[in-house]
């Protein structure tokens, strides 16, 4: 079949201001989707690519294990490195151990001090990837004698410099190197402290680690050539889970990152879905509008003989030709934006993940572009076939021909949201989180249904409230003749506009929750590490600093421990599923004689007698595993099965920061093993840095976490998110925007025809802006309330959802929502339609179609 | 060439159906001219529209050039139209985005018969406009743009010529000018004229005038 017109001319009229929306929507779609999978893929690439060197070695162990009182202080992790060499030996095979753990450090001769994270290697350290350091020479060399080596930071928060000496309990050291790349660096999103790395045979002459301390204990592996990490893995996996001993593999390296990184790409995913739905719906309602203001030309087409394929072939030729720049420019500027995420986000992508662009991305970023364009011009493409050339006739009044098939903006819709949702789940697939993609998409589809009932809802109070001043009673007709395209219109303004206020309500609530109310709700300290015999000399110190009321000290004996289940190997396969993990995860475990303060009884009774052996459990996590009351749970708590019935299940508010526990057990289970214990102080004001001091001085073992530092760290890496959550938010809004600018331009020809009416009765410009601007404050003023709706819905599920706490509804945030919200949409509307005004009045009579 | 069999069509009006055509019959030789005249909204656009194909009638048979129209599918409709047909309205009906050759070579080129440049500055040259045939309709005169559309109507050699009020938008000289150029035509490339008018003076001209009255057609008197 020959397209003679394809090439050269257009039967066809192009109007502007369509085409103009047309490739501005798909720019902006095809963007957000290919930046959004770039950055996907480079968060990707960042865990996978680089897992061997992430990891530092082809396996590696991990265990939390206190230290037995065999090897306390002798800073090698005996019982670990023995597993390793009895279950992995092999020819070729190589080990490295290691121990990591937190630890105040001191500037020597100096009242300045930082919380730390120790990393202690030995010559073999790292097995895979490199090291670098900002100056010349190797990280052994560095590490001779009495040399360490720390991150950058460090110097800058003690003002220090290579060459200064430092103190780690009671060893002395130099600085003799600045970490430039540390191969595994991602291994937790939040740190206590910058890092430092020292020689493993040093840890002894520290004395910090003693018999219960707060250390991980860590082998890296490295296998002979040619030999899968997967497949030797498999081998001890279920010995290994069974003594409380973590196996990694590359593929399994850095489980809480790559969760966070899964969960962050579905949010950016799901993000730029719905900005592709309202992209959708803007070019959707643009080519409709095109096609409409073809009528009469494709009826001539086909009158003079053009048949549905060569008419087609004129339609989609038209809207390739409008979406093929805007499909490239997205493609180019979406690979190009990924560029910027190791500056926007260096936690999670350091600034060694270098970026390239991928070609193929673009290209089918492009090519998504105008098969979406295809997709949107469906409905429409719909409508012309049925459109019947015997209206150019001057055929009676009640011809079938006179009358216009009925437009599909359901079918529109229908067909969006179908390709919406199966992206959505195949996100969810890719990304791991097959649950979160459903109910996105079922949350979707709630959303929408509320929407739309709401739209009806007030179309139908228009209908029947005919009062109010001239210009309100017209513009509520204008909107009525809209009907149904009026009201989907209000549904992604509101859907697009609800989603920036939810990110708006969201910010406000973590701050009010997690910031502004530290200083009256949490401790200033944790204390890690307490001996035994130094509980009473702490508690003494710190009643010196600490607020007057009892609980302003609060100390608990721990261990920690790794829950007992039949089937290890089944955890391992899926360990990010929320109740795999919790399965998989370190627990910390304690014993009390009575309920912890802040903790409430929710089902069954307190210890039955002084020598039960009972467990209270946090109600989350017994609904979560499926456990009831009287069931037996069993942990492994340093190689020693701890078991109890379970007595009672509590509530426990985790945003206090205090010490809260989720599994808690009668003395008679835990106290005769070997346990550190925990304390938190809340310190009088401005009493915090002499407490720390004099912590430091008298029990340099003792590790203070400042849980304001660690919530700044934590709000930083959230700030992070809500600035990428914020930018998509707003180009959701524009994709709204965009929409109402097209609805407007839809309606333009009639909406000019009748204000030269108006005009050519008497109506003055000013009058006319009246009846526009209250046309638009409606619009606006509806979709703001329902965005306000669907933001607060939002807000309360996640808030309720990830910190189980009530959401805060301010009146701040809601007016800044309505106000900035409905005035961008009143502006953009109002503005759009006021240039329908400046049109000659007769040229419009004469020219129009009406 | 045209042959009608009891065609009936009718409308819906104020809830209830309204016969516009009632089982009309009638013959046309090849290469006739025939005028249609009768009162507004009596249906003459409307047996037009039946013609070429574009409405469908309630009853009765439709056989232009020897192939029943309600044997063909709406493709085949299409491609009957592009073959065989050649339509004037009052409107022009032009495509404002293509100049007057390329609308006048659009029938060649929907049937696949190339660019049709120089077939359609034949037919320019013909009307009088191949000076203007760089200009797109809306550079053009009323008289202009309808001779464009008898250029662009007569292109493709039609067995048939439909022309809906053609003069109704032009002013009495331009008029007799138009309706001189279709007759010229249509004598020229032995085409059967269908010519519906309300002006007698104008109908008289054809071979035969027919009225529409009440739903029936009559020899006009």
């Amino acid at each position: 079949m020959r397209w003679p017109f394809v090439s050269g001319m257009l039967p066809l009229t192009a109007s502007r201001s369509n085409a103009r929306y047309v490739a501005a929507s798909i720019l902006l779609c095809v963007t957000v989707l290919v930046a959004v999978a770039a950055t996907a893929i480079l968060l990707r690439q960042a865990m996978e690519i680089n897992a061997r060197q992430l990891l530092g070695a082809d396996l590696r162990l991990q265990a939390s294990w206190p230290l037995p009182a065999a090897e306390e202080g002798s800073g090698i992790p005996t019982a670990l490195l023995q597993f390793a060499q009895h279950h992995l030996a092999g020819p070729g095979r190589r080990f490295s151990p290691g121990l990591e753990f937190a630890a105040m450090l001191r500037v020597a001769e100096s009242d300045r001090s930082l919380l730390v994270e120790v990393k202690a290697v030995d010559e073999a350290y790292p097995l895979r990837g490199q090291l670098l350091l900002e100056q010349e020479g190797a990280l052994q060399a560095a590490l001779q004698e009495d040399g360490v080596v720390v991150e950058a930071g460090l110097l800058q928060r003690l003002d220090l410099h290579v060459g200064d000496a430092i103190e780690l309990g009671e060893a002395r050291f130099t600085i003799r190197g600045v970490l430039a790349v540390e191969p595994d660096r991602i291994t937790r999103l939040f740190r206590l402290g910058p890092r430092i790395l020292m020689p493993l045979h040093r840890v002894a002459a520290t004395g910090l680690l003693q018999k219960g301390s707060r250390v991980t204990q860590v082998v890296g592996v490295a296998l002979a050539a040619g030999e899968q990490a997967a497949e030797v893995a498999h081998g001890v996996r279920a010995l290994a889970l069974q003594q409380g001993i973590r196996l990694f593999t590359p593929e399994q390296s850095q489980p809480s990152v790559r969760r966070f990184v899964r969960r962050f790409t579905l949010f950016l995913g799901m993000t730029a879905l719905l900005t592709l739905l309202l992209s959708g719906l803007a070019i959707a309602t643009a080519l409709s509008a095109w096609i409409r203001e073809n009528r009469r030309n494709i009826a001539i087409l086909k009158l003079l003989g053009a048949d549905h394929r060569q008419v087609s072939g004129q339609v989609l030729a038209a809207t390739l030709a409008m979406s093929w720049p805007a499909s490239l420019s997205g493609a180019l500027l979406g690979s190009a934006l990924p560029a910027l995420m190791p500056y926007l986000m260096p936690e999670l992508l350091p600034a060694e993940v270098g970026y390239r662009p991928s070609l193929g991305l673009a290209v089918a970023g492009a090519a998504f572009g105008l098969l979406f364009s295809l997709l949107c011009v469906l409905a429409p493409l719909l409508w012309s076939r049925r459109l019947s050339p015997a209206a150019l006739f001057q055929v009676s009044a009640g011809s079938d021909a006179l009358r216009h098939p009925p437009e599909r903006h359901l079918l529109s819709w229908g067909l969006l949201l179908l390709l919406v949702t199966a992206l959505a789940v195949a996100i969810g697939v890719w990304s791991g989180e097959k649950r979160a993609g459903w109910l996105f998409a079922l949350g979707l589809g709630a959303t929408l249904a509320v929407a739309w009932l709401s739209a009806q809802g007030v179309l139908w109070l228009l209908r029947r409230w005919p009062h109010g001043p001239l210009p309100w009673r017209l513009a509520c007709q204008a909107l009525l003749r809209r009907g149904e395209r009026q009201a989907l219109v209000l549904m992604a303004l509101a859907i697009a506009l609800g989603l920036v206020d939810a990110v708006l309500f969201l910010e406000n609530n973590l701050n009010q929750q997690l910031i502004n109310r530290l200083p009256q709700r949490i401790p200033s300290f944790f204390f890690i590490d307490l001996q035994p015999d130094q509980v009473e000399p702490f508690r003494q110190l710190a009643r010196r600093y600490a607020l007057p009321q009892e609980e302003s000290v609060r100390m608990f004996p721990t261990v920690r421990g790794r829950l007992q289940h039949d089937n290890p190997l089944a955890i391992e396969e899926d360990p990010d599923q929320s109740r795999t993990w919790r399965q998989a995860r370190e627990y910390v475990l304690t014993f009390a004689e009575q309920m912890p303060l802040g903790n409430r009884l929710l089902s069954g009774q307190w210890w039955s007698h002084a020598d039960a052996r009972e467990a209270s459990v946090e109600v989350e996590l017994a609904k979560e595993m499926g456990w009831q009351l009287g069931d037996s749970i069993a942990f492994t708590v340093q190689g020693v099965t701890v078991a109890a019935k379970i007595r009672n299940l509590r509530a426990v508010r985790w945003s206090d920061f205090g010490l809260n526990f989720f599994v808690l057990f009668s003395p008679a289970v835990l106290q005769d093993l070997p346990y550190a214990w925990l304390a938190t102080v809340a310190a009088e004001a401005g009493q915090e840095e002499h407490l720390l001091a004099e912590v430091n001085r008298q029990l340099p073992n003792v590790t203070a976490v400042a849980t304001r530092q660690v919530l700044t760290t934590m709000q930083g890496l959230l700030q992070q998110v809500a600035t990428a959550a914020q930018a998509l938010g707003v180009v959701a809004v524009l994709a709204g925007v965009l929409l109402l600018g097209v609805q407007v331009t839809a309606s333009r020809r009639r909406r000019i025809r009748e204000m030269a009416i108006y005009r050519l009765i008497g109506a003055t410009s000013a009058e006319l802006a009246r009846i526009l601007a209250a046309e638009m404050a409606i619009i606006a003023l509806v979709a703001t309330g329902m965005a306000v709706g669907i933001g607060y819905l939002l807000t309360v599920l996640v808030v309720r959802g990830l910190f189980n706490e009530v959401a805060v509804l301010d009146w701040l945030p809601t007016v800044l929502a309505g106000v900035g919200g409905g005035g961008v949409i009143f502006l953009a509307g109002w503005l759009a339609s006021l240039h329908h005004l400046q049109q000659p009045v007769m040229r419009v009579l004469r020219t129009a179609e009406g | 060439m045209i042959h009608l069999d009891k065609v009936s069509y009718s409308v819906a009006h104020a809830g209830r159906r309204l016969t516009l055509l009632q089982e009309i019959s009638l013959h046309v030789p090849r290469e006739q001219a025939v005028s249609l005249l009768g009162p507004s909204g009596s249906g003459k656009s409307t047996l037009l529209a039946l013609l070429a194909g574009v409405e469908r009638p309630d009853q009765g048979r439709i056989c232009l050039d020897g192939v029943a129209l309600h044997t063909l599918s709406e493709a085949e409709l299409a491609r009957f139209r592009r073959q065989r047909l050649g339509v004037v309205f009052q409107e022009f009906h032009l495509l404002p985005t293509l100049n007057a050759w390329e609308n006048v070579a659009l029938p060649l080129q929907l049937a696949g018969q190339g660019e049709g440049r120089q077939q359609a500055m034949q037919l320019l040259e013909q009307v009088g406009l191949a000076h203007r045939s760089q200009h797109r309709p809306a550079e053009l005169s009323g008289g202009e743009q309808q001779r464009v559309a008898i250029a662009r109507a007569f292109v493709h050699r039609p067995a048939l010529i439909l022309a809906d009020e053609p003069t109704g938008n032009l002013d009495q000289q331009t008029s007799r000018h138009i309706i001189d150029l279709l007759f010229a035509c249509a004598a020229q490339w032995h085409s059967t004229l269908f010519l519906v008018t309300h002006d007698p003076q104008l109908a008289s001209r054809a071979d035969r005038s027919l009225t529409l009255l009440d739903g029936r057609l009559e020899p006009t008197a």
